[in-house]
This record gives structure tokens, C-alpha cells and sequence, in this order.
């Protein structure tokens, strides 16, 4: 179990790399150069010249990729534009020298509001996603199959953006059924919190639900068949019971492997859904960054997307063999 | 024996619902089953018998099935066809329960065998807390053979003799007053269905209940059951004691059931009664083949073949130190459990698997590296087919009949796409299909009729050595009766030499002139056929035939209790 923990965290470890290194590439691949934006439209090339050393861009990329991994592990100290030190404690992802701060702090800045959306979306996921799945296997063929297969599927055809304006034009700004959507912190108030998130919270969950919804279907049709789960009802348990105890936990294991996928990519972000309704998660910082040039934030967030994806994958893959104990961890 | 049945059936008749409308499965059958009595139920695949089981159970599922007719339980009567499902919950796994088939896809491979038993019995004794669940489940292990420290344990670590026995145990557990048992020791090895057998038995005479086994083996009725019931296409043909019905059957159908199955009394090489041909004309002629002219045609030599380990697991062998030959023209036959290596000697042959060491040498050349050169492996398939167990898996679904007998001949021979043509539409005629199934696709056909072609396949390049691995294992007693009547008689007319696996001791009697014992990897015994079975030299050939289920034992007596090994 040890060894394997350890292997995971190494594999971990190179994806990060790998990743880190491509969007590190970027600086050099983009064809605008960080110390102009940074520098402003107004340097003259002295001035440039003297970011360009104090950004550390002089050096050669090898030696900038190791500083900025070494800054990760180690924390590090960068120059700010006119070569005052900053502090940069570890883990360092950076200085973003249009945001004037580090890029870590930029990033744990809007995570809240992101895992704010991530954990209620994934209610919602659970909720409609597995749950109408499950009730339309326990009900195969007959109407509440169809209707829930129907209903998911308008969810699977819709866009978060076509949705998300509706719904907040029919419900808060027509008829004010709901406050417009805001992210309060939830140490203000968990009721706050959650009715400023409630249609967010919806749209995401009910857009994404379908695949959850097909996939749990299959997966407990395909279970049912088993002989396990007719020895549970050939025992005396009656059908609900069999299916939930014995159908499901043989469905479990692609669904938990998705749900971590899933879980990963929704705390790296949901820009569409952020955009929408006006929430400043990191999503909306990502995209910011690359629309604004701020190279230190794009490589800092795609990294901690990275991390959050490879986090949840290996936490799933746990899970399920947990759940499986013929699944060898290996 | 009271009066009253444990078990009464009436005019049992099963329907299911499907898209191309109703299916009778199961018409107008009535039996009753006496406290500790045991009914066998025999027929074939798609008799009905498995559905009158569960019907037993009620567990058809009630929107696909109609379930007509009533089946009565003893004591209080109930009807357990249109019981609520209240009241069948309370008679499942308390006064009628099951023993699957399959016991490893029977078994949650989710939860340890310990907690499935003590499931069964909590869910009838609702008060019984979690330690005295856990302590029946224990005791009721070591009842069947299991020591209670292995209740931990999950399926899959268990042999397919112990899953078994929990599949019983878990049936026994709340002490039924009737059991169903459907097909409980197919798939096991002779050996350890024989044990699985007389543990069922002693478990059941203990507590009288009356058990009704469902079964196509004929051999396994035989030795377990009282009375017998065949089964025919949903109608119950005929029923009756058990001796009597093997000995002097009325129907037509058990006469040939009970005749298909080769038995270690069959005269061997005899053409095989079929449901068709319930009295098959013998050769008149004496067998042509009776002397393989001499010469060694292929052999392994000291034959080691190890299976890596898993990870840094050390390598398993899984055939250590083979020494055999098929001589020219002769059928050599390969037997052993599963596990010992049969189907691994099979493929170095073909040169599909690479020997770890020793010498695999066919028609004198040394073929061992066959596994890793494409172009060595070629021409060795081009004298050494294969024909396969499983004839649902080994047909390419997407194929016609025609691409699939054609495909060796467009590898291996120059002949043009008419001619190929020509030569399948002659080698179905020769496995007795017609040129008109050329154009048709595996799923149109039966079993026999699947295996017929894929012997046609093997046929196609007019190999010198055919390998069967299992032939006919997979198949009805009846359709396996012709099979084996077709490769006796192709045998015959093209001059084959074969290496035949199986581990059916009376198939390979029957249809083998030597006969190789294999355990573990290892070879036992090696000799003629009529050596081998009159006089074992090997102990363990002998414990192989004494497990060995014969039609009525002579006397009528229980055949001699085997001590459980392993």
C-alpha cells in the first residue's frame, strides 16, 4: 500500500512536471514578450532591458524552469518590474505582473468562490445525475424511464450560457423569485451562501447530470444480470434492497472514476458558468490571464488544475479499490 | 416420508414476453417431491428446466414472465405462484432455497463469503444480532469443509470446489424444507463434483429436505436421485424411479439422452445414439484405422512452460518437464483437471506459446521458436490446426460462414476466390451442414452447428495434426454425440492424426487410442487407452476414474465416498 502511494505520488509528480513544462514553454512560444507587458507601453528599451533582467528573462530557459520549480518546493524571492524584492514563499507559482501579487494568492483569492461552485454542482450532479439514473434502471422501459431519460437528455443538449441567461432572466429579473446570483463566503452565513449559488449551482449540475444519468443506467443494467444480485433476492432480500446493495456497488466503479474527473476539472475552474452569472472563481482568472498576456498566472492556474485533476483521479482510483477487493493496487 | 409433498408442482406453464412475442419456455408440468426425496431434473439446454427452478423461487421477473399453473409449498400450502411479494420474501432462503450454477458470478465478488452467509441468515431472523449471524456463518462453513478462519475471505480467493460449498452453505443455512439445486457441480472438475455431490447429500438426508436437482448430466442423476423427470423443449416427457428409467426408458428421447453420453462401459470408437438416431448403424466394416502406421509425428520433449508472475510474483509453471508424441494417424488423448496444463501443451504445439525450455519438434524439424518467428508459425499452422472449446467465442461474429472456412485456404494455399469457394462448400458437406450455410453469419446457428464449422475450419488447409482443445464440452450430450460421431468418421476418411483434450474421462475413452494423464504440469501416466482404463499404474489416474460418475453403479448401490482432497 505504501509502495503504491509512493508510485502514485511520483507519477503524480511527473505529470505536474511535464505540464508545468509545456505551459512553461508558452513564454517563449507566445510571440508578445513578458517584460514589454509588464513593463508597460510606455518603457523605453534601457527601461525594458532593466525589467528584462529583474524578471529574470535574461537567463536562459533551463535555468528559469529550475527556478521556477525550485520556487515551488523551496519558495523563492522575485523582482518586481522596478526590482524591488517581493517574497515568494513556497509553494511559489510566480509573480503576476499584471495583478501586482503572487499568482498563488491570485489563485487562493477566487478558490472559494470555485470550490464553492464545484461542491454544490456536484450535489446536483449526484442528485439528478445518479440518482434519476438509478431510478430509471430500477424502472426500465416503463414511463419513468422514458421521462427521465428525456429530461436528461434536453439537460445533455442545452448550453450552460443559453440556460444560465435564461433562467436568470426568468427567475430573477422577471419575476424576482430568486436574488441575482452572488458568491457570499459561507462563513458568513451557510443560507446566504447557498441561495447566492442556488441557479449557478443548477445550471452546472443539470448540463453535466446526463452523462452521470446514461452511465449509471448502463452500468446498473448491466450489474443486474449478475447471479450475485439474484442470490441476494433467492436469500429473502427484496428487491430494492438487492439492487442497492449488491447492483449497485457493482455499478460503482466507473462512476466513482468519472466523479473523480470530474470533481478535478470542476475545481480547476467552470469559466462558462462563472462568466454567466458573474462569479470571479478561478476559472474566470485563467481565462483572464491568457485573454490579458499575464503568462505567470496561465501557467499557475493550468497548473493547479493539473494538481486538482491528478488528486482526484488517484483518490478515486482508492476508492475503487476500495470498493472492488479484486482490484489490485499495483 | 409423510404425505404430504414438501413440493407440489401443477400445471407449471411459463411464458416469457418478447419483442418478437411470447415464448413458451415451460407447458403443463406437474410433479411432487416427498420430504427428503431427491427429483432429478434432466434435459438439455432450453428444456425449460432451469426455468421451472427458479419458478420455484418465484423469481421470474413478473413483467417479462407470465407464471401459470401452481406450485405449492408443504406445510401450509401457500401458492407460491401469485404470493405476494411479502410473503415470498419470507419463503425465499427459509423454506425454499437455491444453489447456482455458476457459484463464482453467484457470489458478490464485493463482500467476503462470511458476511454472504451470515446475510442469509439475518435476513430470516431479523433479532439475531451481528455476532450470532457471524457464528451460524462459521459453523455452517466448517459444516461444508471450509475452516471458519476463511470466512474473511472474498470469492476469488477461493477454488471453484470451495465457492461451491459456500453457495451451499449459504442455501443450507436456515435449514429449508426444499432445495433447489440448478446445474450445482458443472462446472467443476470430476473430482471435486463428486465431492460437492456427497456433501449435498449427507447435508440433506440430515435435515430431510427434499431437493430437486436440475441437471443435463445424466451421469450426476444417476448417482444422486430417486427419481428422475425429463424435460424436452418445456414438456415433461416422462418420470419415474431413477432406475428404472435408465434402465428400461419408455420415451424414445430418454433412451437416446441416456445413450449420448459416452460412459466408461461404451464400447469405444462406437457410433453414439443421438436424439435423431436413437439407434445408430455400426460400421460394418472393422475399423480401417485400427493400426497408425508408425512413425512419430509430433512431439514435445521435456516440455517446461512457465506463466511470468504478476509484477515481481516469481514465474508459475505452468507445465514442467512434458515428454509426449502423437504418432502418425493416431488420436492421442490428453486428460487432467483444469490447471494442468492440457491447454498449455495445446498452444506450444501450435506454436502460440514459447516454451521456457525443451523441444517442441513437429514432422522431425524443431519448431520451439514458432511462438516468436511469424514465418515458422505459418507453416506450422499450415499442418497443425486447431479446433476450439468454445464455439459461441471462436467464430468471428462479423464473418460469414464462407470468410471464416475460407480464411486458412486465402492464407495459406494459391487457390482463387472460386476455388476456395468450392473447397467450403465441399468441407460443410463433409461436417454435414449445407453449401447453402455459406453465406450465413455464426449467430444463425446452434452450437453442434458452430462447432461442425469450426471443425470445417480446422479442416480447410488438410492439416496432418488437428488439436482439439474441448471439443465437445460446451455442447448437449445429444449434439455432443454427433460431433464426436463426425470426427470419428472424418477420422476415418481423411487419415487424421489427433491430440484430443478433455477432461471427460469416458469422451476421451471413447474416442482416443492412447491416453495422456496430466496433473499439475506434470505427466502421470502414458499408455494405451485399454491399459490406462483396466489397469491404472498411477494412483492418481485411479482416483480419477473412481470419481468418475458411472450410469447405476453396479448393485444400485451409492458409489464409495471419496475423501475430500485440497
Amino acid at each position: 500500500m505504501t509502495r503504491y502511494l509512493l508510485k502514485r505520488v511520483a507519477q503524480a509528480v511527473a505529470v505536474l512536471l511535464a505540464i508545468s513544462a509545456t505551459a512553461f514553454g508558452l513564454f517563449y512560444a507566445a510571440p508578445s514578450d513578458p517584460a514589454r507587458i509588464a513593463c508597460g507601453p510606455k518603457c523605453d528599451s534601457a527601461q525594458l532591458a532593466a525589467v528584462r533582467t529583474s524578471m529574470g528573462l535574461d537567463q536562459p530557459i533551463v535555468s528559469q524552469f529550475t527556478d521556477y520549480v525550485g520556487g515551488i518546493v523551496t519558495g523563492r524571492t522575485i523582482a518586481d518590474v522596478d526590482g524591488t524584492p517581493i517574497p515568494c514563499p513556497a509553494p511559489c507559482l510566480g509573480y503576476s505582473y499584471t495583478l501586482h501579487q503572487p499568482v498563488l494568492a491570485a489563485i487562493e483569492d477566487r478558490l472559494p468562490v470555485t470550490v464553492s461552485i464545484a461542491v454544490g454542482a456536484l450535489a446536483v450532479i449526484l442528485v439528478l445525475g445518479v440518482g434519476s439514473g438509478l431510478a430509471a434502471a430500477l424502472r426500465r422501459g416503463r414511463p419513468t424511464d422514458r421521462l427521465l431519460s428525456g429530461f436528461n437528455l434536453l439537460g445533455a443538449s442545452v448550453q450552460i450560457y443559453f440556460l444560465g441567461y435564461v433562467l436568470q432572466f426568468l427567475l430573477v429579473y422577471s419575476t424576482g423569485l430568486f436574488a441575482p446570483p452572488r458568491y457570499v463566503p459561507f462563513a458568513d452565513g451557510p443560507g446566504q451562501w447557498a441561495l447566492g449559488l442556488v441557479l449557478p449551482w443548477l445550471v452546472l449540475g443539470f448540463v453535466n447530470a446526463a452523462v452521470y444519468a446514461r452511465l449509471t443506467r448502463s452500468q446498473m443494467l448491466e450489474t443486474m444480470h449478475h447471479g450475485y444480485v439474484r442470490t441476494a433476492r433467492a436469500k429473502g432480500l427484496g428487491t430494492l434492497r438487492s439492487h442497492l446493495k449488491y447492483t449497485a456497488r457493482g455499478a460503482a466503479g466507473p462512476l466513482v472514476q468519472l466523479l473523480g474527473l470530474e470533481v478535478g476539472a470542476l475545481l480547476g475552474g467552470a469559466f462558462i458558468t462563472e462568466t454567466v452569472f458573474g462569479l470571479g472563481g478561478v476559472g474566470k482568472l485563467a481565462v483572464d490571464a491568457v485573454t490579458g498576456n499575464d503568462l505567470p498566472t496561465v501557467v499557475g492556474t493550468v497548473l493547479v488544475a493539473a494538481f486538482f485533476v491528478v488528486l482526484f483521479v488517484a483518490l478515486a482510483d482508492l476508492v475503487v479499490a476500495w470498493l472492488d477487493p479484486r482490484v489490485r493496487l499495483a | 416420508m409423510s404425505d404430504r409433498p414438501a413440493l407440489s408442482v401443477r400445471d407449471l406453464a411459463v411464458t416469457f414476453r418478447t419483442a418478437r412475442g411470447p415464448v413458451s419456455a415451460v407447458r403443463d408440468v406437474s410433479f411432487d417431491m416427498a420430504p427428503g426425496e431427491v427429483l432429478g431434473l434432466v434435459g438439455e439446454s432450453g428444456s425449460g428446466k432451469s426455468t421451472i427452478g427458479l419458478a420455484a423461487l418465484a423469481l421470474h421477473d413478473p413483467a417479462r414472465t407470465r407464471v401459470q399453473g401452481a406450485v405449492r409449498l408443504g406445510g401450509d400450502g401457500l401458492d407460491l405462484v401469485g404470493a405476494s411479494e411479502s410473503a415470498l420474501k419470507k419463503v425465499r432462503g427459509a423454506r425454499v432455497a437455491m444453489v447456482f450454477q455458476d457459484a463464482l458470478d453467484a457470489l458478490s465478488p464485493y463482500h467476503t463469503i462470511g458476511a454472504q452467509i451470515a446475510e442469509a441468515y439475518r435476513v430470516h431472523h431479523p433479532r439475531a444480532g451481528r455476532g450470532e449471524a457471524k457464528e451460524r456463518a462459521a459453523a455452517m462453513l466448517e459444516r461444508v469443509g471450509i475452516p471458519a478462519a476463511r470466512a474473511s475471505d472474498h470469492p476469488h480467493h477461493l477454488s471453484g470446489g470451495m465457492r461451491q460449498r459456500v453457495v451451499i452453505a449459504m442455501a443450507l443455512i436456515n435449514d429449508p424444507a426444499v432445495l433447489i439445486a440448478d446445474e450445482p457441480t458443472t462446472a467443476l472438475d470430476a473430482r471435486v463434483q463428486h465431492q460437492v455431490l456427497d456433501l449435498i447429500g449427507e447435508l440433506r438426508s440430515e435435515a430431510g429436505t427434499a431437493m430437486l436437482l436440475i441437471t443435463h448430466d445424466v451421469g450426476v442423476v444417476a448417482r444422486t436421485c430417486d427419481r428422475m423427470l425429463v424435460m424436452r423443449d418445456g414438456e415433461a416427457l416422462e418420470e419415474g424411479p431413477t432406475e428404472r428409467l435408465l434402465t428400461s426408458p419408455a420415451h424414445p428421447y430418454t433412451k437416446a439422452l441416456i445413450g449420448a453420453a459416452p460412459t466408461l462401459d461404451t464400447v469405444p470408437g462406437s457410433r453414439l445414439p443421438t436424439v435423431d438416431a436413437p439407434e445408430p448403424r455400426q460400421r460394418t466394416e472393422a475399423r480401417l484405422r485400427a493400426a497408425p502406421a508408425p512413425g512419430v509425428l509430433a512431439e514435445v520433449r521435456d516440455l517446461r512452460v512457465d506463466h511470468p508472475g504478476r509484477r515481481r510474483a516469481r514465474p508459475h509453471p505452468a507445465v514442467k518437464g512434458v515428454s509426449l508424441h502423437v504418432a502418425h494417424g493416431e488420436t492421442l488423448g490428453l486428460v487432467g483437471e483444469s490447471g494442468s496444463g492440457k491447454s498449455t501443451i495445446a498452444r506450444a504445439l501450435t506454436g502460440l506459446r514459447r516454451p521456457t525450455s525443451g523441444e517442441v519438434r513437429f514432422d522431425g524439424r524443431d519448431v520451439s521458436g514458432a511462438a516468436t518467428d511469424t514465418r515458422l508459425r505459418r507453416e506450422l499452422s499450415r499442418d497443425v490446426q486447431l479446433v476450439f472449446q468454445d464455439p459461441y467465442a471462436s467464430l468471428n461474429p462479423r464473418h460469414t460462414v464462407e470468410q471464416i472456412v475460407t480464411t486458412p485456404l486465402r492464407i495459406h494455399t494459391d487457390l482463387d476466390r472460386s476455388e476456395r469457394g468450392r473447397r467450403a462448400a465441399e468441407l460443410l458437406e463433409q461436417v454435414g451442414l449445407s453449401p447453402s450455410h455459406l453465406s450465413r453469419h455464426p449467430h444463425e446457428f446452434s452450437g453442434g452447428q458452430r462447432q461442425r464449422i469450426g471443425i470445417a475450419r480446422a479442416l480447410a488447409v488438410r492439416p496432418r495434426l488437428v488439436i482439439a482443445d474441448e471439443p465437445v464440452s460446451a455442447l448437449d450430450v445429444s449434439v455432443q454425440a454427433q460431433v464426436l460421431n463426425l470426427l470419428m468418421d472424418l477420422r476415418e476418411e481423411l487419415g487424421l492424426s489427433l491430440l484430443f483434450i478433455s477432461h471427460d474421462l469416458a469422451v476421451v475413452r471413447h474416442f482416443c487410442d492412447r491416453i495422456a494423464v496430466l496433473k499439475k504440469g506434470e505427466l502421470v501416466e502414458v499408455g494405451p487407452r485399454d491399459a490406462v482404463f483396466d489397469s491404472p499404474a498411477a494412483p492418481y489416474t485411479r482416483e480419477l476414474l473412481a470419481a468418475f460418475p458411472h450410469h447405476l453403479p453396479p448393485g444400485g448401490g451409492r458409489p464409495q465416498h471419496v475423501a475430500p482432497v485440497g
